[in-house]
């Protein structure tokens, strides 16, 4: 069987990954720098507990008097998707990758993100409404556990020390200002140079394939 | 390229299009089976009317996304809160969400289009399996009577107005309905004394050229059943994540496997016609 490969097909499959490539370095772009909470009025603690149990702690700043549950999940920089359920609010679907995909955002069954708030230091209670209908004040905490939907069904980690810890060593937030999830620190990374080469040479083997058929008329 | 190969390469694009709501892999499928068609599509077939027929889909689908999901944390345009349904927060994650919905619809589309523009409506019949022969070429017919009957539909209505009819009132449409009705009754029944005239149903089908099946159509076969079931098992366990561009819009993420999964389906555009 004989097989064509032009040297034009060729320039056109080089421009189309290099077209590919140029699409792909939007994410290179510098990610947001955020401030310390620690210059902020108000703080608010946040606490997420993965599914293998590691706990992550943050705390975000904020000046408003209260700030909205999904705007603290935003400032934290972590990964996370939501799902709308109507007058409920936005319900979590994903945190930090976990679960890495999902077709219903709250199965029912398996494992599915509960949302918890402490109120001036009390204790965890399940939260009524989705995340986006949460509204927290200073001193508030928000927390997240990956619930298995099986055995005991703990309440996340304590908040206590999330933000007294900001102006040290923990790993700060503080601004509401949207910053993309998976941002920071990006660069061109393999796959997504794989996804880049592929589609190019798709798209230029595409124009080689219009080529041929053009000249076969 | 036999026809059942190519059958079981659309259902392989068809399947990946259709399990995940990834738009780089939608992309591939899509680039794949223009690859396809380009390098095999029957001259006259209408690919070019399917094209714009596909931009047309995607655009719409696009447009109401975007008008309609007012979810998401970059605002491109507010409409007044007045106008009902669309009105709100436009935003560039539904947008984007819109255009990976259009891109999934092209791209399901374009998996199946090889089916009638690459093959012969009579080389589809014959792909059937036996058991399925004569049902496929009883369906095949009578599809190809809906085109027919359109026509005498506006054949009839033409001829009513000429007499002076109006369709002022439902009354006044069994001038026009009847007589449709009796002339596809009766195109029916041609067909059918056509059909047996020609011996249809006393024996297998009998076939002017017989369709070879190469070892290409088994490499095409056996890499597109590979491209689509390691797709789906990557679904399955996780390996090839989806993509939600709500609230904040971000990158989807890329798996390389299940991205070389949905390239096999390239395989088909290499063999050039000689």
């Amino acid at each position: 069987m004989r097989r064509i490969l032009p040297r034009r097909g060729l320039a056109i499959c080089l421009l189309g990954t290099v077209a590919g490539l140029a699409a792909s370095a939007v994410r290179v772009l510098p990610a947001t720098s955020l401030c310390s909470a620690a210059t902020y009025p108000h703080q608010v603690a946040l606490v997420v507990e993965l599914g293998d149990g590691e706990s992550v702690g943050r705390c975000v700043g904020f000046n408003a008097s209260s700030i909205s549950g999904d705007e603290v999940l935003r400032a934290s920089g972590l990964e996370y998707a939501t799902q709308g359920y109507g007058s409920l609010g936005q319900a979590v679907c994903q945190v930090d990758e976990e679960p890495a995909a999902y077709s219903t955002c709250l199965p029912s069954s398996g494992s599915y993100w509960a949302l918890f708030t402490a109120r001036g230091g009390g204790a965890w209670q399940p939260a009524d409404v989705g995340i986006s209908s949460v509204e927290l004040a200073s001193g508030d905490a928000e927390g997240l556990r990956y619930d298995p939907e099986t055995g005991p069904d703990p309440a996340p980690p304590s908040p206590a020390g999330v933000c007294a810890a900001t102006g040290s060593s923990a790993p700060a937030s503080g601004d509401v200002v949207p910053a993309s999830p998976g941002a920071a620190g990006a660069g061109i990374s393999p796959a997504l140079l794989v996804a880049a080469v592929v589609l190019g040479v798709l798209a230029g083997l595409a124009l080689v394939q219009l080529l041929l058929r053009r000249r076969r008329a | 390229m036999s026809t059942r190969s190519l059958a079981a390469w659309s259902a392989s694009g068809l399947v990946i299009a259709l399990s995940t709501s990834n738009p780089v892999y939608r992309a591939v499928v899509l680039l794949c089976a223009l690859n396809l068609l380009l390098a095999r599509g029957r001259r006259g077939s209408g690919t070019r009317l399917l094209l714009v027929s596909i931009g047309i889909a995607g655009l719409i689908a696009t447009l109401v996304t975007l008008l309609l999901s007012h979810t998401g944390q970059h605002v491109l345009v507010r409409l007044p809160a007045g106008i009902p349904a669309i009105g709100g927060p436009l935003t560039l994650e539904a947008l984007a969400f819109g255009m990976a919905t259009g891109l999934g619809i092209a791209a399901a589309l374009l998996a199946v289009a090889p089916l009638t523009l690459v093959s012969q409506p009579h080389e589809l019949v014959d792909a059937l399996p036996a058991p399925l022969a004569r049902t496929g070429a009883a369906v095949g017919a009578a599809l190809n009577l809906i085109p027919g009957t359109l026509r005498s539909a506006v054949e009839i209505r033409e001829a009513q107005r000429m007499r002076g009819w109006r369709a002022r009132r439902v009354v006044d449409w069994p001038a026009v309905a009847v007589p449709v009705v009796l002339t596809a009754i009766e195109g029916s029944m041609t067909l059918a004394e056509a059909m047996e005239s020609r011996a249809y149903g006393t024996g297998a089908r009998t076939h002017f050229s017989i369709q070879r099946w190469a070892r290409y159509d088994t490499v095409v076969s056996v890499t597109a059943a590979l491209g689509a079931g390691g797709f789906l098992a990557l679904v399955v366990t996780g390996g090839a994540p989806g993509w939600f561009p709500f609230p904040v819009l971000s990158a989807p993420a890329i798996s390389v496997p299940a991205l070389l999964c949905c390239a096999l389906l390239v395989v088909p555009s290499l063999q050039v016609r000689r």
